[in-house]
């Protein structure tokens, strides 16, 4: 509690812009995050609890953020943190084996499963790129900032994951 | 499997997820009350002063003559409305420029003294960045001047102690802030407890810039002998954290706090002064009701579609009112939104904004209720909120535009526009528009502005882009993006362009 003798009757603008910048952040992207952490911690649930706490810990030390980047990058970087350190929390659990079909026709929650299971064993990184791209709809420069790669490695880890991909998909449908 | 078939799995895999719940953030974000006075110490998050000698003998003996400084006298009507929001309407005085950043005293009218440092701003920005940025965007804050400049309290810190993922120990970031004439020096107490590192205070301002300082516990304000006048021990009770060192600083004993009566804030009117203002307005089924501060908002008529759109996962709805002020040309909105459990009828305002000199009160020029959903250039879900209540032909006018500059914003950000945005190689527009599709036209020059409902396009060599569309109002908005960063805009007060 601030002493009673301090009289604080101003916050900076600043703050209470970045503030409001995190919670518009937070309520338009929301979704983002989710699925993002959820693709580091293979659990719904785990990835909403470290988005939460990802966010409480940005409000917390939303003064660390000095202005030189952009906060949208910022606010992914912490949230990947902390579904990481939610996933070293969590036992581990072991991946789901990929089946085969034994035809074809894939019936469409079986194809949910598998394009899941796929996902899962692709390594951290492509799957990060993968949904920062296609799901956050973030660009290369935005998700190389993210991740404090190269643009060109956020491009090379792309063009794995989709390979990676479409190799498993065609041996599991084979 | 092509990027829209594997985008569109990555989406059934993980259908977007409303379960957003602000309220639950903000309260993971406040400490317990046991940890707060720790937390507060321990990392100095808000403005937070330490006071050195509590004898009364000290006390008495305030310091005069601090702080002369250069008027400010040519403040943007921007960065003026910025500081009204926050009842600092004083004199505005720059006392020093250090580290990249400035220094500021702002004298209240009252007798109250504020301070501020902010970050100086880049000379090459564009006339976009230039009309958005302010001198006031770092840490500012007032004090009661019987506590500081005073011998008792020589400093008034704005440094903080943080640590990042995989740190072992805290540091000091930012060592930065004010201090009174008889300070030489600032000293940081290291994790041996001795002093490892100082800076100079020079026209009452101290920085160590961007150097962060590992393991430190604390700091001290050293006289011109190198006499200690005061100390900040921040390792303190039980750190919050592992990384936060605890145990005291060894012979450097924190400064007493001074026995001051407690300031009793001036009570806050708890209605406006005349008569209250009374505004109704509808839209989609949601009726607005506005007495003064408060507001009823009635569901009762809005539809189970649109209810869906509205109602966040944990039950609640994000509603407010606000009001529009044109500063310097430029809208800018000043309201408040509240997150409240949907109810047929819900009642919100009356609480009083951190900062702010009181509650919004009405005239507000409109009302709004945002949806629980995100938004991606166009989609289905538009770009108007889920339910938009003009109750001003101004909110009305604000609720068009906006529309119109989101159009054109979310462009400008979307993933399909990346590579347009970004591209080295001129492009054709035609081609360009015909690859975004009907909504998007070209431009045969960037002056031109497209037939109403259309987005126009102009692309220029070396790596311009103009994005224009008229609103309904009749406004021609622009976007000009050169070597892909905001270049130009109208777009300011509307909507944020990144």
């Amino acid at each position: 509690m601030v002493p009673s003798w301090i009289v604080v009757c101003g916050m900076s603008r600043s703050d209470a812009q970045l503030l409001a910048e995190i919670e518009a952040l937070y309520r338009e992207q929301f979704s983002d995050f989710v699925a993002v952490a959820a693709s580091i911690v293979a659990d719904r649930e785990a990835a909403r609890e470290a988005v939460q706490d990802a966010f409480a810990s940005l409000i917390r030390g939303r003064r660390q953020f000095r202005g030189e980047g952009r906060l949208e990058a910022w606010v992914w970087r912490v949230v990947i943190n902390a579904a990481r350190k939610k996933k070293r929390q969590l036992p581990h659990l072991p991946l789901p084996d990929v089946e085969s079909s034994t035809n074809g026709a894939v019936p469409r929650e079986e194809e949910r499963m598998e394009m899941s299971t796929l996902v899962a064993v692709l390594p951290e990184r492509q799957r990060l790129v993968l949904f920062l791209r296609y799901y956050a709809d973030l660009d290369y420069r935005a998700i190389a900032q993210i991740l404090g790669v190269k643009t060109g490695t956020v491009s090379a880890s792309i063009h794995a994951a989709q390979a990676n991909l479409r190799r498993m998909l065609s041996e599991v449908r084979r | 499997m092509n990027e829209i078939q594997l985008r569109d799995q990555l989406f059934e895999l993980f259908p977007p997820d409303t379960s957003a719940d602000w309220d639950d953030v903000l309260r993971r974000a406040s400490p317990p009350r046991a940890r707060l006075r720790r937390l507060t110490v321990v990392l100095a998050l808000t403005l937070l002063v330490m006071v050195a000698v509590g004898s009364a003998l000290a006390l008495t003996g305030r310091l005069g003559g601090l702080f002369h400084g250069t008027p400010v006298n040519d403040l943007t009507p921007r960065e003026r409305f910025l500081l009204s929001e926050f009842d600092m309407t004083g004199k505005v005085e720059l006392i020093t420029k250090r580290n990249g950043l400035a220094f500021y005293v702002i004298r209240q009218r009252d007798g109250r003294i504020c301070y501020s440092i902010g970050l100086i701003p880049s000379k090459k920005l564009t006339p976009a960045q230039k009309e958005a940025a302010t001198r006031f965007n770092g840490s500012t804050g007032c004090i009661d001047p019987r506590i500081f400049p005073t011998k008792a309290v020589p400093v008034l810190d704005y440094s903080f102690y943080s640590y990042r993922p995989g740190d072992a120990e805290s540091r000091l970031a930012g060592l930065q802030g004010f201090a009174a004439d008889p300070v030489a020096r600032i000293g940081v107490i290291g994790r041996d407890n001795r002093i490892v590192f100082s800076v100079p205070v020079d026209h009452n301002v101290y920085t160590a810039g961007k150097r962060g300082i590992m393991g430190a516990r604390g700091i001290v304000a050293l006289g011109k002998g190198g006499k200690v006048l005061w100390v900040q021990c921040t390792a303190v009770g039980r750190a919050p954290a592992p990384q936060f060192p605890s145990g005291g600083c060894g012979k450097y004993k924190n400064s007493p706090s001074p026995n001051l009566p407690p300031i009793k804030p001036k009570p806050r009117p708890t209605k406006p002064s005349g008569p209250v203002v009374v505004q109704r307005g509808s839209s989609d089924g949601l009726s607005v009701l506005v007495r003064g501060a408060k507001i009823e908002a009635n569901f009762e008529h809005v539809s189970a579609q649109t209810r869906r759109s509205l109602i966040f996962k944990d039950g609640r709805v994000v509603l407010g009112c606000f009001r529009l002020v044109t500063v310097g040309g430029t809208l800018n909105s000043s309201g408040t939104y509240y997150t409240k459990p949907f109810a047929t009828v819900i009642r919100i305002g009356g609480q009083v904004p951190l900062g702010a000199r009181a509650a919004p009160v009405a005239p507000f020029d409109g009302c709004t209720t945002m949806g629980s959903y995100g938004h991606t250039w166009n989609d289905a879900h538009g770009t108007h909120d889920t339910i938009e209540i003009p109750l001003t032909a101004r909110g009305r006018r604000f609720f068009s535009e906006r529309a119109t500059a989101r159009d054109i914003a979310w462009l400008a950000r979307a993933r399909v526009f990346h590579d347009i945005r970004y591209a080295r190689q001129p492009l054709d527009a035609i081609e360009v528009a015909r690859q975004l599709g009907s909504h998007v036209v070209p431009l045969a020059s960037p002056n031109a502005t497209p037939p109403n409902g259309k987005l126009g396009i102009w692309l220029g060599a070396p790596r311009h882009i103009v994005l224009v569309e008229r609103t309904t109002t009749g406004r021609r908005l622009y976007l000009e993006l050169r070597h892909g960063v905001k270049y130009r805009t109208n777009l300011l007060g509307l909507t944020q362009v990144v």
